[in-house]
């Protein structure tokens, strides 16, 4: 069950990696085309450099929740890198639960508040229909203040929300890969100490990412 | 005292090695709940907003995920081993020439791709075999592939120089070209220092008998021009367009990225996978340096909220000999800093507390800044956590004692601490000035 969970939550943490890629290069073609743009047609166009702006905020944001998930984020190794693998993963878990889901929980909950009201200016069509109209038409909530550029300034907002609210789920799976390290290791142990198993089991694989370290 | 004992605590929880990013954040939003209002935890979003670029003001800080990716595809197209062949063959008959073909690739990537681990990899893994073959001192070989894989820190375009902009409030530009001249200068020592090594020590730099001079040097000097001109172009286009003011360094960042493909292309490299592994790459990287970023915002605003600020600036301020006391004392706090944090860690959670005494002293930013990236970079070279160090050592061969790189290393960073003097006591022989700019 519990590696169900974790099983679905890195398949969700892959799959932001990879759209966070391709908003990467999608992004490096539209800069290009605005720069390029300007210069050969003397045409520039305000949405355009809106939408790069956006583009790299998402790729920056989603990045978060899968850097966790790829062990990119930077230690301070003095001491870590010396440690057992049980220490490491006690020390993941301690700092998972009293940094990581403190952060993201509250940057859930603030950040879903600021895209809400951003999403609340203004007047507000009554149907479903009407709202999707006024999506694609005049925009829901604030806009740009430039001439030409983009409405729906709660897309962008709430991409906050939802980054932290991956990375809470990064947090989960962290802290159920690092928990099930220690209780292997542990079994691992008890059975040394029982002499029913020799020393090699010790050093055995107890999970795909816990030995990559 | 609050504000001094949580700059403390999370000095030393960052010690146990959990992500510096999610303790600067948890430690942050543990003096705000304690300390403060925790309602004041909804600016927090209102702080990364500002981060992501409406207003225009964070949009410089998106030439930082498209440098990464335009050197990421710059590394995977062989440039590093490309330049090093050819270089090598038309150094290898002066005394001491491998080393300064090292130093020279190293100081083309740096300029290029910037990545500091892959400079020092790739030329520790084709460099280092070559001169040790044919007799190098293996210090001299480990010291000059160390601090020339580490030039891409100073070197622009640079992602320390663009973070150093964004926090000093500097336009990137301008670092760009300040760097310039300091960057080529301590290119140019390490060749002297390297020279006169070789006529001193000539057993440690024997001559390369066994490469046909005579017969091939014209062949050699076209191989060597087809392997440096259209990455050499390159680097004049990115810069040139940021110097002229053609384009931002985001624009110039993007059209190198199109550029990097073409060379690519051009050197028979490209396929989608590769782009797509940069790509990849890059988003990881890039998601680690915002994170930091995020932390220390986070971070701050526990700091400033409990009048740690203050505390800072009054202690700063109190350092005897004003100006010069100031600098002296925050070029050896950040050195010393630099031998356990990253680069991105000092930008993020040090500078922001000099800024306003920077300012207060009248010193000329740009110029401090360039001083902070000369001292960043240098940090990368000192024994023993060095990051350089630990990139060659994990790809030297097994002979290579690790006393040996860091003996290598020490006569480059005097050279290095040497430049850093002279650029605080005489910045006009770099075109830079310590004064800040007066308004009148």
């Amino acid at each position: 069950m519990i590696h169900k969970v974790e099983l679905i939550i890195n398949f969700v943490l892959d799959s932001t990696g990879k759209l966070a890629t391709l908003l990467l290069i999608v992004l490096v073609g539209i800069i290009s085309f605005n720069v390029i743009g300007r210069y050969a047609f003397n045409h520039s166009s305000v949405g355009l450099e809106e939408l790069s702006w956006h583009l790299y905020s998402s790729i920056f944001l989603l990045g978060i929740a899968y850097a966790v998930r790829t062990h990119s984020h930077v230690r301070v190794d003095l001491i870590y890198e010396s440690r057992a693998g049980i220490t490491r993963a006690m020390i993941d878990i301690v700092g998972t639960l009293l940094f990581l889901l403190p952060f993201t929980v509250i940057m859930v909950f603030y950040g879903a508040v600021f895209a809400m009201e951003s999403y609340s200016f203004g007047t507000h069509a009554n149907s479903f229909a009407g709202l999707v109209e006024q999506f694609f038409t005049t925009g829901i909530g604030e806009r740009s203040q430039d001439p030409g550029g983009l409405n729906n300034r709660w897309v962008i907002k709430s991409v906050i929300p939802l980054a932290f609210f991956l990375t809470l789920l990064s947090g989960i799976s962290l802290l159920i890969d690092r928990c099930r390290f220690v209780s292997h290791a542990k079994e691992q142990a008890s059975l040394i100490i029982d002499g029913s198993v020799n020393t090699d089991a010790s050093t055995g694989k107890c999970s795909d990412s816990g030995e990559s370290l | 005292m609050i504000g001094v004992s949580i700059f403390l605590l999370a000095l030393a929880l960052l010690l146990f090695g959990y992500p510096v990013a999610f303790t600067f954040a948890g430690v942050g939003i543990l003096f705000v709940t304690m300390f403060d209002d925790p309602a004041s935890l909804a600016q927090i979003p209102y702080r990364i907003y500002a981060l992501m670029g409406d207003n225009g003001d964070g949009t410089v800080l998106m030439a930082i995920p498209l440098f990464v990716f335009m050197g990421l595809i710059l590394q995977r197209t062989g440039l590093a081993e490309q330049l090093l062949e050819s270089m090598g063959s038309l150094f290898g008959a002066v005394r001491g020439g491998l080393a300064v073909s090292t130093v020279l690739v190293g100081a083309l990537l740096a300029a290029s791709t910037g990545v500091v681990g892959a400079s020092v990899v790739a030329m520790g893994l084709i460099s280092l075999p070559v001169m040790l073959k044919y007799g190098y001192d293996p210090k001299l070989a480990a010291g000059s592939i160390c601090a020339a894989g580490t030039l891409g820190q100073l070197i622009p375009p640079s992602i320390v120089l663009i973070v150093l902009g964004d926090v000093l409030n500097v336009p990137v530009g301008d670092l760009f070209r300040a760097a310039l001249v300091p960057g080529l200068v301590l290119v140019a020592c390490y060749i002297v220092y390297i020279l006169i090594y070789a006529r001193l020590n000539p057993d440690a730099t024997p001559l390369i008998l066994d490469i046909d001079v005579d017969v091939n040097r014209t062949r050699q000097i076209a191989n060597a021009l087809k392997a440096i001109l259209p990455p050499v172009a390159l680097v004049l286009i990115v810069l040139g367009s940021i110097f002229t003011g053609i384009a931002t360094p985001t624009e110039s960042s993007a059209l190198g990225c199109l550029g990097a493909v073409c060379l690519a292309i051009l050197y028979r490299k490209f396929d989608f996978v590769m782009l797509w592994d940069s790509a990849h790459e890059s988003v990881k990287i890039t998601a680690m340096v915002f994170t930091v970023l995020l932390g220390a915002s986070v971070f701050s605003m526990g700091f400033s909220y409990t009048g740690g600020e203050e505390e800072i600036e009054h202690l700063l301020m109190s350092i005897p000999g004003e100006k010069w006391g100031f600098l002296v004392f925050t070029m050896v706090l950040i050195t010393v800093l630099g031998f356990f944090l990253d680069y991105i860690e000092i930008s993020y959670i040090v500078l922001p507390l000099v800024y306003t005494v920077v300012e207060q002293l009248e010193i000329n930013l740009v110029w401090f800044a360039i001083l902070v990236a000369m001292n960043l970079q240098t940090s990368f070279l000192t024994p023993p956590f060095g990051f350089a160090l630990f990139y060659l050592k994990g790809v030297a061969p097994e002979g290579l004692k690790t006393t040996d790189i860091y003996k290598g290393v020490l006569p480059f960073i005097a050279i290095q601490l040497l430049i850093l003097t002279t650029i605080l006591c005489f910045p006009w022989v770099f075109g830079l000035t310590s004064e800040a700019v007066s308004l009148w």
